[in-house]
Formats: structure tokens, C-alpha cells, sequence
């Protein structure tokens, strides 16, 4: 059974919309307005993919796009990368593993070694 | 993660110190640790000018930057290697650099003096780029110095440099080559300029971050000819070994460090100093390994600077 459910509200709400206490919902939107839901009890639990949101990460000219807020040290272990070969850089700071990357932040993540 | 010495939030953890730092503590703590290598190996005396080598990359640059900083005025020398693109994009941030510190940067260009690339000078004396490459920046480094009165040569080798090249002369034991590394190496009279690498004690990631909190605009992109190197191999398992045991990088250059004294300074080959009839370089025969390249292109061309600034 699908649900269909219109939302007006702007990114930044739908953003924040409260998550799911079990776990998640595939959800799949085709636009900001109509969500589809493959269950009734998507009214209740709903979590959302925000695709405008995605946090942009730029590795060695590669383009990623993540969905989901995470650590530093998760996104490194994400991309299969070294916390000794690779700095975090959020924003045009530099962070340590423990910090949380936010959806809409910019992530730079810059390889230390080189040379021949 | 919270600054060690201030308590707010850490831009940097340093596992191999077991502490992490805000930005201003960190450059603090990394400016200070390379003062103490300045002042421990007497890297620079009062009445030395200085000369940085600069490559365009983060260490080179972030040494011109902080030498400067800490008080050692100095200059830079840039060798164009002729390799297209990437050459002018990383004198492009010399020059920068030049600009900032209004400081003096003397470039040489392969191109004008052998009239072909590096990878083309290799070609014609048969062999691999980098030791063609070597060959040159070597003595154009010393040269400078010579011609211009620079009393020390700084280059930007850092932790990493050091310990996978100690690495390698271990697995394979090049004892000709194990005991040559030093934080200083001693120059000799008007043939060979005083070497410094003050960056010795600080690790690549270090000196990264060093450079993004200071701003410091450096080519990210390798040397085209760096692909499959083997000290980047060695660089990469000696990472994984940082990985699960932190600390272990610079045990390994310290103890190293520490062996290189209480062996003194026995000579590991017998051979007496030789220098070049022609230039007054190094070398163990009649000509230097300069002047034997400039035999093999028929020139008897004069190093000559470019100077910007």
C-alpha cells in the first residue's frame, strides 16, 4: 500500500523533521512536495533523504555527496581513507575525528602525503 | 576533542603526542618544536643568511613561511623543471608565496639552460627523470648559495621524507647510504654550501595542517613523474603502521638520530674529497656530475638566475 503525503514546508524544516525511533523508512520523493511511502505507518515514521542537503564532500578533485550527518572518522572509514593520510577540513576549519559533519556543511579532505 | 592547553574545541589530534590542539596552540606547539631543532643542531647561526628551497608544495613553502615568521629572514630559490603545467602552477605559488613575505626568489630554468624539459634531459643522458632531476636541483641548490652568498641551504624534508628513506636503506641495507641522513650536513669552505632540513621532526599531516590553518596557498597536485615511487609505498606502510601504533614514525627517525651520534663521525668510505676542476663542486673524479650533463648537451652554458622580487 502507498501513502502519499504533501508537504509544504522548506528544506530546512523537512531537514529537521524527527527521525524514526525504529529505525528507518525507504522513502523515495520525487520532489519536495509529495513523499512516497511503502507503509501506512510512514505517517509516524518517516525519516527523510534530503537530497538538496546532502553534505558535498571533495576528496583529490572527486565530488562525493552524503546523506546523513556522521563523525569525521566515519566519513573517513566511509571513503576507506587514513586518519594519518588524510585531514578533515569543514567549512575552511580543520576538525578532529570526533567532530559531527552536518548535511549542509562543505568537507575537504585533504591527502598530507607526497613526494617521490 | 578539547584543546590540551586551552580547553576549547581541538582542530588537530595528535595520537603520536597523545593530545589534541586548537589551531592557535597548535601552531604555537609546532613553531616551538621547530625553534628547538633550529637551536638543538645549531641549524643557523646569527651571522648566516639563509636560503629556503622552494618546490611549491606544502613543506617548502610553510618552511619559507615560518622560518620567516621566527625570525630567520630569508630568500627562496625555485628550480623550473620545464614539466608543462605543472612547473608554472607551482612557480605560480612560489612567487605568491615571494609576495607575501616580500622576500627574493632566484629561479632557474631547465628549459633555458638545456633547452628541453626534465623528462627530455633524462632522455639524453639515459637515465630515470628523478635522478636527472636530483642531479640538478642538487647543485643549482649549492650553486645559488655559492654565487649569492647564502651561507645555509634550508630544504622542507620532513618526518615522513626521512623515515621511508631510512626505511628503504634498511630493507635493503645500503650501507653506503644509512648513515648519510642528518638534520645538518656540514658544508665545505667555497665548494659545498651548509644543508638544513629543520623540519625534520615535524610529520607531513603536521605540516599539512600547519599550512591550511595558515592559509599557506600550495600545489596540491604530485609531480607527474612521483606515480609509483617507492618511497611512496614505504611512506604508505609506515602510515598503517602509525595507524595502530602511534608514535612509531618518530621513534624510529629519533632513534635513528640518536645511533647517528654515538657512532660519531667515523668515515663509511675511505675516499678523499675530490672537487670538480671545473666549477669547484664535489665529485669523486675530475668533473662533476653537472658538468659531465652539460658535456653531453655540448654547451658550455653559465647557470644564471632569474630573480623575482
Amino acid at each position: 500500500m502507498l501513502v502519499y503525503l504533501t508537504l509544504n514546508v522548506e528544506h530546512r524544516t523537512l531537514n529537521r523533521f524527527p527521525l524514526t525511533p525504529n529505525g528507518f523508512f525507504d522513502i523515495r520523493y520525487t520532489n519536495y512536495d509529495i513523499l512516497i511511502a511503502d507503509s501506512p505507518d510512514a505517517l509516524y515514521n518517516i525519516s527523510f533523504i534530503c537530497y538538496e542537503l546532502a553534505m558535498k564532500v571533495e576528496c583529490e578533485g572527486n565530488a562525493y555527496s552524503f546523506e546523513k550527518p556522521m563523525l569525521a572518522s566515519k566519513l573517513l572509514e566511509q571513503l576507506s581513507l587514513s586518519r594519518e593520510t588524510h585531514l578533515v577540513v569543514v567549512n575552511g576549519k580543520l576538525v578532529t575525528e570526533d567532530h559531527r559533519i552536518d548535511r549542509d556543511d562543505e568537507v575537504k579532505l585533504i591527502r598530507v602525503v607526497s613526494g617521490g | 576533542m578539547k584543546c590540551r592547553v586551552c580547553g576549547k574545541p581541538a582542530n588537530i589530534n595528535l595520537r603520536s603526542y597523545k593530545t589534541a590542539l586548537c589551531e592557535e596552540d597548535f601552531i604555537a606547539f609546532l613553531e616551538k618544536r621547530v625553534s628547538a631543532t633550529i637551536g638543538k643542531y645549531r641549524l643557523i647561526d646569527e651571522a648566516d643568511r639563509p636560503i629556503v628551497a622552494v618546490s611549491g608544495g606544502k613543506d617548502s613553502l610553510s618552511l619559507w613561511y615560518m622560518m620567516n615568521k621566527l625570525g630567520y629572514v630569508s630568500d627562496g630559490i625555485y628550480i623550473d623543471l620545464g614539466i608543462e603545467g605543472y612547473s608554472e602552477r607551482s612557480l605560480e605559488k612560489v612567487r605568491q608565496m615571494a609576495d607575501t613575505l616580500r622576500r627574493r626568489v632566484y629561479v632557474f630554468h631547465v628549459r633555458n639552460a638545456l633547452q628541453k624539459g626534465i623528462d627530455g634531459v633524462a632522455r639524453v643522458i639515459r637515465r630515470p627523470t628523478c635522478s636527472a632531476c636530483g642531479t640538478i636541483k642538487r647543485y643549482i641548490m649549492n650553486r645559488v648559495c655559492i654565487d649569492k652568498g647564502y651561507t645555509v641551504l634550508a630544504t622542507g624534508h620532513n618526518l615522513d621524507d626521512e623515515a621511508s628513506a631510512l626505511f628503504g636503506n634498511v630493507l635493503y641495507w645500503k650501507r653506503e647510504y644509512l648513515w648519510k641522513k642528518n638534520v645538518v650536513l656540514e658544508g665545505r669552505g667555497e665548494h659545498l654550501v651548509k644543508k638544513i632540513k629543520p623540519f625534520f621532526l615535524c610529520s607531513e599531516r603536521e605540516i599539512a595542517a600547519y599550512a591550511i590553518m595558515k592559509g599557506i596557498d600550495y600545489i596540491y597536485e604530485e609531480c607527474p613523474y612521483s606515480e609509483g615511487a617507492k618511497t611512496l609505498v614505504y611512506k604508505e606502510m609506515l602510515n598503517r603502521i602509525e595507524e595502530s601504533s602511534p608514535g612509531t614514525k618518530i621513534m624510529f627517525v629519533k632513534g635513528y638520530l640518536k645511533m647517528l651520534k654515538e657512532k660519531g663521525d667515523e668515515k663509511e668510505d675511505g675516499r678523499e674529497s675530490r672537487y670538480c676542476l671545473r666549477c669547484g663542486y664535489p665529485t669523486f673524479s675530475d668533473k662533476c656530475s653537472f658538468c659531465w650533463l652539460l658535456d653531453k648537451f655540448g654547451t658550455e652554458y653559465d647557470v644564471e638566475f632569474d630573480q623575482y622580487n
